[in-house]
């Protein structure tokens, strides 16, 4: 038998497990129960893995809702290598399909990401021998892949967004926070190694998509100030130029043109220096374009007056430096409309001298020039003035026509339309207004002008500066039929510093018509050969951008022209009938055409020639090969390679040369319409 | 002491091959993902663990048929044995390492942990120990047991596998209270020893976070928590009523250990707290019915035996669940009959072979 106490002592233990499974009970109630849906919550959270989805970026358009950059949708391949079951087998076959090295693909195929993309943007014929295919751990995803319509036109202020739809340059990236949207997401129940659970739980967020960008740029507008900077470029040997077309009103810009540009459809086929918008991100000395603002601010702060006299003799000696007007023997006795209509020097050191730094410096800073303008583009450059501490009399005589300072050309211009805009400053921008996908407005950062020059102060400078074009330097920027006022410009080309021999920017600024300015413009000209001076060769693309935008907006002449005045013939070739048509129109002239097809392939008279008003522009229309946004080869033959190099470059298409000697042979064919950028290559003998 | 042969206690039969039905079903529904991946066959284990169930039977079998005053006799050769094997572990080329301890001893494919041997063979010695010596008696009773478990208890430490330790160490402290041993004496043991494990857990910071991440396992919650939280997940996903048998997500590779000493946890997701209350109350059962053969057994070494062995599994188990409901610090204990391991399940089996035995010599009628 066993002892009593032994006994006692095992019914205690009993007695003790049952107790403590009870409260093991009791813990796991708790633990399944109450507790139990947060830890249920918890192991959910840890399975579920969010694929992002990319939302569909925003459209820009220009003023008149004319898409400008839209998004369309592609098919993009991606794998999930723990789902992938052969990796070797599957990488060979889809090689085939994909057109991609094998070796790549097993390397994606056996990686370590949950989710890899192995092909983005494939062809249509692609993408359904895939879904053919249907390999285990592939599967096709739609993607929003950018589409600029226009092609180069306006490229550099729009700028183009990368293969993640993330805005890289221009107003795609300025404007990036607008049109990026929100992404959704899709949630995959997955195990601790990536891979889908069975019966596994799917949800699908939404995207938000982005908004709907409107600029203040007009496509036609834009098209003029291109086709005209193109066809100058051409003529005068430029190395390269800018157009800006702004509202002296409100700062919008109509257009922004520079050439050479790029297709951003194929950004990626362009030196990333193409991208650039030398017109924002580019710093020029101002020269003779500067002294409208010196102008002011000598009578708005009194030192002169309209009946002041001045006497050039050909040079000023300042603190015992001779500095020279650019007229030699100078201009002798002049009054102050001679002084702005020779653009002398001389005179406008004697302003500047009769300012002093201080005043002058306090001017300019309340006008913003010494400023950025705080436009809404990327990579505005910060202008470069001397410091105000250590100008010397004499730096201050030679600031005062516009040199040893720097700024960008919009700098420039938006500083002239306080001048137009009867006083008050405007902020220049490009984006008018931002829409939700539901059409709601979303609000924009507004801008109050500052008042800098009185109406009176104003006014006379217009009046001063339609001299210019009147009877002074820059007779070639009249626009038969509406008042001008502006000012030629030519600077020396600075490269780090110093001024280059024989390297010229030729330029002209002004605004029309006057009273009532509706277009300020700039143009400018980078480096052209032969005749350089601004009021030579600036001020007949100002003429013709100006007289174009004019009559396209609709701004009824202030007179008749004179019958004889004659209009440059635009280039319309290589662009849509429509658009040429409208291009017509705009330079007065009367349409005909011959042939089918919505482009225009040839046009007589050639671009640039000088003719009547009323004359008839004839297009010979060609077949739809011809799109917006392509250009034709050029022919090579008989070309030693430096030059078919330049003559490929001109038509905006890139060049290789093969062998030496004169051109033989090339691919593409002369006349091929093709994108721009695409390669053209010549074989030499 | 007369012997009379009866009937073995069928309901602790019934009790033990029920919970051996449900250990079986879990661990095939535990342990498919994992062996899909690492053995490419899903039923690796669960293959395995019939296998180690049809032995451990026959081994239940065997003992339920050795009458039990034969442990009785051969309590020493049984201790030099233990010590043996489990110094044998130790030795470099012997002993098998897996994680970072020695656990298993390997017979060519066969593979054997003297750890899970010793607990069977610790209650068989205690039991004839305990019934020569007058454990009353601190320096000539309770003194000599203490040092023969510090020997086997320090071996398993040295492994280490401070969760064996701990159940040794329990289910010897039982047998020394139920053996008669003053509770004045065992306060004084414990009041020694508490100290000591005490400084042991608290010198090493890695130690330390280890032992009281069951109290807030989300400080950590890649590191000394990720156990506790995947269990509590595990758990919770199953609610009341459970996901199902086989519809488990935990198992995918979050819940590590989920078919050895995790498998409640896979367990309360499939067939949720009902399944892993009715596992209690199995439990529960077995505990009446060991404690109950105890009661009835013949004779004073029949008794502690039973209790032996009975708070055995019951310690484990009540260990086990404690661990996965994170009630307890972690200590790498299995859940008898349930868990999957060869080497617990036959000796586990083994054991109740004995109780059986022990209960076919039991009093009739009210003891």
């Amino acid at each position: 038998m066993t002892s009593p106490g032994l006994r006692r002592r095992i019914a205690c233990l009993l007695l003790v497990s049952v107790l403590a499974f009870g409260a093991l009970t009791a813990r796991l109630l708790w633990v399944q129960g109450p507790a139990g849906e947060g830890y249920a919550r918890g192991g959910l959270a840890q399975r579920l893995r969010a694929v992002p989805v990319q939302p569909p970026r925003g459209e820009i358009l220009d003023r008149r809702s004319v898409p400008l950059a839209v998004s369309v949708t592609v098919d993009s391949a991606y794998a999930v290598p723990a789902q992938v079951r052969h990796p070797a087998a599957e990488a060979a076959r889809l090689a085939l399909i994909l057109h991609r090295p094998a070796a790549t693909l097993l390397r994606q195929l056996t990686g370590r990401a949950a989710l890899v993309w192995i092909a983005r943007r494939l062809s249509s014929q692609q993408a359904a021998q895939l879904r053919q295919a249907a390999p285990p751990g592939v599967g096709i995803a739609p993607e929003a892949q950018r589409f600029y319509p226009q092609g180069e036109l306006a490229a550099q202020v729009l700028g183009f967004a990368g293969i993640d739809n993330q805005g890289l340059a221009g107003v795609e990236l300025s404007a990036d926070r607008y049109l990026r949207g929100r992404p959704g997401r899709i949630l995959l129940e997955q195990d601790a190694l990536n891979r889908d659970l069975p019966d596994a739980l799917r949800r699908f967020v939404p995207p938000t998509p982005g908004d709907t960008v409107t600029l203040t740029l007009d496509r036609n507008v834009q098209l003029i100030a291109r086709q005209a900077l193109r066809l100058t470029v051409a003529s005068t040997g430029s190395a390269g130029g800018s157009v800006i077309v702004m509202n002296p009103r409100t700062g919008g810009i109509l257009a922004l043109a520079n050439w050479p540009s790029f297709d951003p459809n194929a950004y990626a086929r362009y030196p990333a220096a193409a991208w650039r918008n030398p017109a924002v991100s580019d710093l020029i000395p101002p020269g003779s374009t500067f002294k409208p603002l010196t102008l002011a601010a000598a009578l708005q702060d009194g030192v002169v007056t309209g009946a002041s006299r001045f006497y050039d003799p050909g040079y000023s000696v300042v603190n015992g430096v001779r500095i020279r007007c650019w007229k030699h023997g100078g201009h002798g006795s002049q009054d102050l409309a001679q002084v702005v209509e020779n653009s002398c020097n001389t005179g406008f050191v004697d302003l500047g001298l009769r300012l002093g730094t201080a005043r002058f410096y306090r001017f300019l800073e309340r006008l913003g020039v010494t400023r950025r303008t705080g436009v809404d583009l990327p990579g505005e450059a910060r202008p470069m003035f001397p410091r105000e501490r250590s100008v010397r009399p004499v730096d201050l005589a030679v600031m005062s026509f516009g040199q040893t300072l720097a700024i960008t050309p919009l700098g420039l211009l938006t500083a002239l339309c306080a001048i137009a805009n009867g006083g008050v400053t405007v902020r220049p921008h490009v984006v008018r207004k931002v829409q939700k996908p539901d059409g709601q407005p979303v609000s924009l950062p507004s801008h109050r002008g500052r008042r800098v020059l009185s109406r009176a102060v104003a006014a006379e400078v217009t009046r001063l500066l339609t001299g210019v074009v009147a009877v002074g330097t820059g007779k070639k920027a009249a626009v038969p039929g509406y008042r001008v006022a502006g000012k030629t410009g030519t600077a020396q080309v600075v490269v780090n510093g110093r001024y280059q021999e024989g390297a010229y920017l030729a330029s002209f600024i002004g605004f029309a018509p006057v009273p009532d300015p509706r277009v300020a413009v700039l143009v400018l000209l980078d480096r052209p050969q032969g005749e350089y001076y601004g009021g030579q060769i600036a001020a007949p693309l100002f003429a013709q951008v100006v007289g174009e935008t004019l009559r396209y907006l609709g701004v009824p002449p202030q007179e008749t022209p004179p019958a004889a005045e004659k209009v440059i013939v635009p280039d319309i070739e290589n662009i849509s009938v429509g658009d040429a048509r409208s291009l017509a129109a705009a330079a007065g002239l009367r349409w005909a055409s011959r042939g089918r097809g919505d482009a225009v392939l040839r046009q007589l008279p050639a671009p640039g020639s000088r003719v009547p008003p009323g004359s008839t522009l004839l297009a010979l229309r060609g077949a739809s090969a011809v799109l917006r946004g392509r250009v034709r080869v050029p022919a090579l033959a008989g070309a030693r390679p430096r030059a078919a190099a330049a003559l490929a470059r001109a038509a905006g298409l890139a060049f290789r040369a093969v062998g030496s000697g004169r051109a033989v042979a090339q691919d593409p064919l002369p006349g091929t319409p093709v994108r721009p950028g695409s390669l053209v290559t010549a074989e030499f003998r | 002491m007369e012997a009379r042969r009866g009937i073995p206690d069928l309901y602790l039969l019934l009790i033990v091959f029920s919970i051996l039905g449900i250990g079986i079903v879990m661990v095939g529904s535990a342990s498919s993902v994992d062996a899909l991946a690492v053995y490419h066959n899903p039923y690796y284990f669960l293959e395995r663990q019939i296998i180690w169930s049809v032995l451990g039977t026959a081994a239940m079998l065997f003992f339920s048929r050795v009458s039990y005053w034969r442990w009785q006799s051969i309590p020493w050769p049984l201790y030099i044995i233990t010590v043996v094997l489990l110094a044998a572990v130790l030795v470099p080329h012997l002993g098998r390492a897996v994680n970072g301890s020695r656990r298993w001893l390997g017979f060519g494919p066969l593979t054997v942990q003297p750890s899970e041997f010793a607990k069977l063979s610790m209650i068989l010695v205690f039991a004839a120990t305990l019934t020569s010596w007058k454990v009353r008696d601190f320096w000539h009773g309770l003194v000599p047991h203490v040092l023969l478990l510090a020997a086997v208890g320090g071996l398993v430490i040295l492994q280490p596998d401070l969760g064996t330790a701990a159940a040794l160490a329990g289910t010897a402290a039982v047998m020394l209270f139920v053996a008669g041993a003053r509770m004045k004496h065992l306060g004084l043991l414990g009041a020694l020893s508490l100290p000591t494990v005490a400084l042991l857990i608290l010198k090493t910071p890695y130690r330390r976070e280890r032992f009281f991440a069951f109290l807030d396992p989300w400080k950590h919650p890649h590191s000394s928590g990720y156990h506790i939280i995947q269990a509590l997940y595990a758990l919770g996903s199953g609610g009341l009523l459970g996901d199902g048998l086989g519809r488990s997500r935990l198992k995918y590779f979050y819940l590590p250990e989920q078919h050895t000493d995790f498998i409640f946890a896979i367990l309360g997701e499939e067939l949720g707290f009902i399944g892993g209350a009715a596992v209690i109350v199995l439990f529960v059962l077995l505990a009446i019915r060991g404690y109950r053969i105890a009661l009835r057994a013949p004779d004073n070494f029949g008794a502690l035996l039973a209790t032996g062995l009975t708070t055995m599994v019951v310690l484990q188990a009540a260990i086990n669940i404690g661990v996965v409901t994170g009630s307890l610090p972690i200590t790498g204990i299995p859940l008898p009959f349930v868990s999957y391991g060869g080497s617990s399940l036959v000796f586990s089996m083994a054991g109740v072979g004995i109780l059986l035995n022990i209960s076919k010599h039991g009093l009739r009628g009210g003891g």
